[in-house]
């Protein structure tokens, strides 16, 4: 039953060639590896160039160093790329201008518009967006404003938090309107985005204290107090006496701490025997940022009977009041029970 | 006489086909990789993932690691995990009732008091003794739990803890790059509707230099057979998993670093604990479910994220490890043998269990009586000269052009051994592996599946060196 020699003959030369095929990717590769030795070196070199007339820009002359970057060979183009949008990002100014105008003279804004306007790929699109953002350039501001109007949230996001980045106070109002539109869901995610435009931001969020959606108050609140405008605290003040809401609570709250008035450090106080532990978190937050010596006693009074995390948190408050919190404390460890006990000891123990 | 010559030349015969086979589809898997990752590399100068991922696309992960007897590891692996690279991230450690100090280490070290909080719902689990949160790390819980003797219970009782939609599973004793999570979600983050779990690469650790919890210069083991595993991890990962990611048709994601989606994970009702090859015996269900539910999903294997981990450099406990590997697959091969030649599961029912069932399952048998076959049919002259190169060139010499393709892909990609001497020693073993080790582990994978017929084997210990250097 023997058949012929042919197919054994056949595998053997397959197998054979296979091998050959591989010796020589091994011998093109070790001829890549030294290929590469000697390219790394020379790009260091052209690298090291492009560094050294970067800082010589930085230190006063524009122009004629902007030149020495406009050809760059292929392949450079995204270390360009960042190069120039570090220099946007770091500096503001003359320096921030000219790098601009070289991203805009030298295509690489187009190129981001085009990518937005023909990708189908969602990540290479949304690297452009965040990209456009980071040029800060004025030519990008019509692309992105189209983005805003796009199914995929986290285009939109991206979007808006370039539109953000480069700072024209005219998109505020489209951010406005985009928020107004988009989900609870992502409503958190705008934090960033409209603080960046700072104060320009006041009124819009201060008309959205009475927006039915809770998210929305929420968002409104918590930017307020990171803008920290000093006009805002009595309207904070009274949206806390009249909330609902436990997590737009919590914001008022943490808002009014961050603004540090000591006229609403009373009503903060109340809270901390409010139902919701999250409030009750927020407000031994707050009194540790506010530092009324007030607050100390009203953290203790709440301390017993707080769930744990509350606890934990009315601690690291009491604690961060330094000698007198520590010595309240000390006080009060026979009077407590045993978890408490420990908690109290550890915490005592970490300050230390 | 006559007629035993020709029993014994057709099954040669049928041997030489089945390597042939066998190595024709690694050799199709390997081109496949090939094109996957060049496309991958391709990408990559525009991955930008220190401004993508800064904030708003990156889904929160939680992080389960089972943790038992891991004492001399377990503080450094957790502070790495607790460093990397991701905006938003917890830790949930599984203390899967360890017989040595790890729970004692974690509680110190990591500054943990016991909480009220009990997992309220989900999977079925052994009994939880305690759950910890952690002073120093809000991002940080921990699981204790009676031992029930597998892995797959203890990921279930951090799964019922997790908070968020995406969970990777990670082994105790791996050490994860800063990046890894970075480059492990990016697949979701591309298409965050149909992505529903992702496998990154396990690579060895053995003879890396690592210091405070990262692998700060990757080498090569002195232990020739951790080297020959680090050519087999090559073959395996970078080689054929990403060719199979390629068809939507991946079966295993190792649970030693494997990203999933927390509510499929437990729609299919999570880790199964009997199984012992819990990783695979998930990803299978996975595709099993989806594709019930007709729903559009992906599975996708990426070979840039890293995970490091120790592995055997003793024949023992490598045979105790690859024993146990086979029994697992032959367990999740026989509970899902609906798929085979299934035209409901397209390319995993035509090629890829078929593949999974032929070659990893039962082929060790062929393979192990297939060498003695030969061998003893050379002695007694019953196949001739030209048969027998052409048996040595389709079992030794094509499992030699693969071990190199892999070795290459990895030079012509990801370099991470990137030391002339390291190459060259990668080289050698390349060659010499298929000499003597692939024919030990085949014989290894055939005790598995003895063990799987007689229903024996359990566990077993594996022996840590400790990575902390």
């Amino acid at each position: 039953m023997m058949m012929s020699d042919l197919p054994f003959q056949v595998v053997t030369a397959v197998c054979v060639i296979l091998f050959v095929i591989c010796l020589t990717l091994i011998i093109l590769l070790f001829g890549l590896k030294l290929f590469r030795h000697y390219w790394d070196q020379r790009f260091q070199k052209r690298f090291f160039f492009y560094e050294k007339h970067i800082s010589d820009w930085l230190t006063g002359i524009p122009g004629k160093d902007l030149d020495a970057l406009k050809s760059p060979h292929i392949g450079d183009h995204e270390i360009i790329e960042k190069l120039i949008i570090g220099v946007v990002n770091r500096f503001t100014g003359t320096f921030r201008h000219h790098a601009i105008q070289f991203l805009e003279f030298e295509g690489y804004v187009k190129r981001k518009i085009k990518i937005i306007k023909k990708s189908r790929n969602h990540y290479e699109k949304a690297l452009a967006i965040d990209r456009l953002g980071l040029m800060r350039s004025q030519e990008g501001i019509s692309i992105l404003l189209e983005v805003l109007n796009e199914n995929q949230p986290e285009i939109r996001l991206l979007a808006a938090r370039s539109l953000s980045r480069i700072g024209n106070t005219n998109t505020l109002p489209e951010i406005m309107k985009l928020l107004e539109k988009e989900p609870d869901r992502n409503v958190s995610r705008y934090i960033g985005i409209i603080s960046a435009f700072g104060r320009n931001a006041l009124i819009p969020l201060i008309d959205m204290f009475n927006n039915r959606s809770a998210e929305k108050r929420w968002l409104a609140v918590t930017l307020i107090g990171e803008i920290r405008d000093p006009n805002s605290i009595d309207l904070v003040g009274k949206l806390l006496v009249r909330e609902t809401n436990s997590k737009v609570k919590a914001a008022c709250i943490k808002s009014l701490s961050l603004m540090g008035d000591i006229k609403w450090v009373n009503e903060i106080g109340k809270f901390l025997n409010d139902s919701d532990e999250h409030v009750q978190i927020a407000c031994a937050k707050a009194l540790k940022r506010i530092r009324h010596p007030q607050s100390l006693s009203t953290m203790i009074q709440a301390l017993p009977d707080a769930p744990f995390q509350v606890q934990y948190e009315l601690l690291r408050s009491i604690v961060d009041y330094g000698k007198e919190g520590k010595t309240l404390l000390v006080a009060e460890l026979p009077n407590s029970k045993d978890s408490l006990k420990n908690l109290i000891r550890d915490t005592i123990r970490v300050a230390a | 006489m006559e007629y035993f010559g020709s029993i014994v030349w057709v099954l040669n015969i049928v041997v030489l086909i089945y390597f042939l086979s066998l190595n024709s589809l690694y050799l199709f898997f390997t081109i496949l990789s090939g094109l996957e990752i060049r496309k991958y590399l391709q990408r990559l100068p525009y991955s930008g993932y220190d401004y993508i991922f800064s904030d708003l696309m990156t889904p929160p992960v939680s992080i389960v690691v089972p943790v038992y007897n891991e004492e001399l590891n377990v503080e450094l692996t957790i502070g790495n995990m607790l460093h990397l690279k991701y905006p938003k991230y917890e830790v949930v450690v599984v203390n899967d009732g360890s017989k040595d100090k790890t729970l004692d280490i974690l509680i110190e070290k990591f500054r943990l008091v016991k909480m009220d909080t009990r997992p309220t719902s989900g999977l079925t689990t052994a009994l939880i003794r305690a759950v910890y949160s952690s002073l120093e790390y809000p991002n940080l819980r921990v699981v204790d739990k009676e031992n029930e003797g597998s892995k797959a219970d203890a990921i279930n009782a951090g799964l019922n803890l997790v908070k968020y939609n995406f969970f990777l599973s990670l082994d105790g004793d791996a050490i994860l790059e800063e990046d890894s999570l970075l480059k492990i979600i990016r697949p979701v983050v591309e298409n965050p509707d149909e992505v529903i779990a992702v496998g990154g690469i396990v690579r060895v650790a053995n003879g890396c230099k690592i210091e405070k919890g990262r692998v700060t210069t990757p080498s090569l083991s002195k232990s020739t057979i951790a080297v020959m595993q680090v050519i087999e991890y090559l073959r395996a990962f970078l080689a054929g998993r990403t060719g199979l990611s390629r068809m939507n048709s991946n079966l295993i994601i190792s649970g030693a670093f494997g990203l999933f989606r927390t509510d499929y994970t437990k729609a299919v009702g999570g880790f199964r604990a009997e199984s012992i090859g819990e990783d695979m015996e998930l990803v299978t269900s996975l595709h099993a479910y989806m594709r019930r539910q007709k729903k559009r999903y992906k599975i996708i294997f990426i070979a840039d994220p890293v995970c490091w981990t120790e592995v055997p450099e003793t024949l023992k406990v490598l045979q105790r490890q690859r024993r146990r590997w086979q029994k697992g697959l032959m367990q999740v091969l026989s509970r899902y043998k609906k798929m085979f030649f299934n035209p409901k599961y397209g390319p995993i029912g035509f090629l890829v269990y078929p593949y999974f069932f032929i070659f990893e399952g039962w082929g060790a048998l062929l393979e192990i009586s297939g060498y003695l076959l030969f061998i003893i049919s050379f002695a007694f002259g019953l196949v001739n000269l030209k048969f027998a190169v052409a048996f040595l060139c389709a079992t030794i010499l094509f499992g030699t052009v693969l071990s190199l393709l892999a070795f290459i892909l990895e030079e012509f990609t990801f370099q991470r051994y990137p030391r002339f001497r390291d190459m060259i020693r990668l080289i050698c073993i390349a060659i010499l592996e298929n000499f003597w080790y692939r024919q030990v582990s085949s014989w290894f994978r055939f005790m598995g599946i003895i063990d799987y017929l007689m229903n024996r084997g359990s566990w077993g210990d594996m022996q840590r060196k400790g990575i902390g250097g």
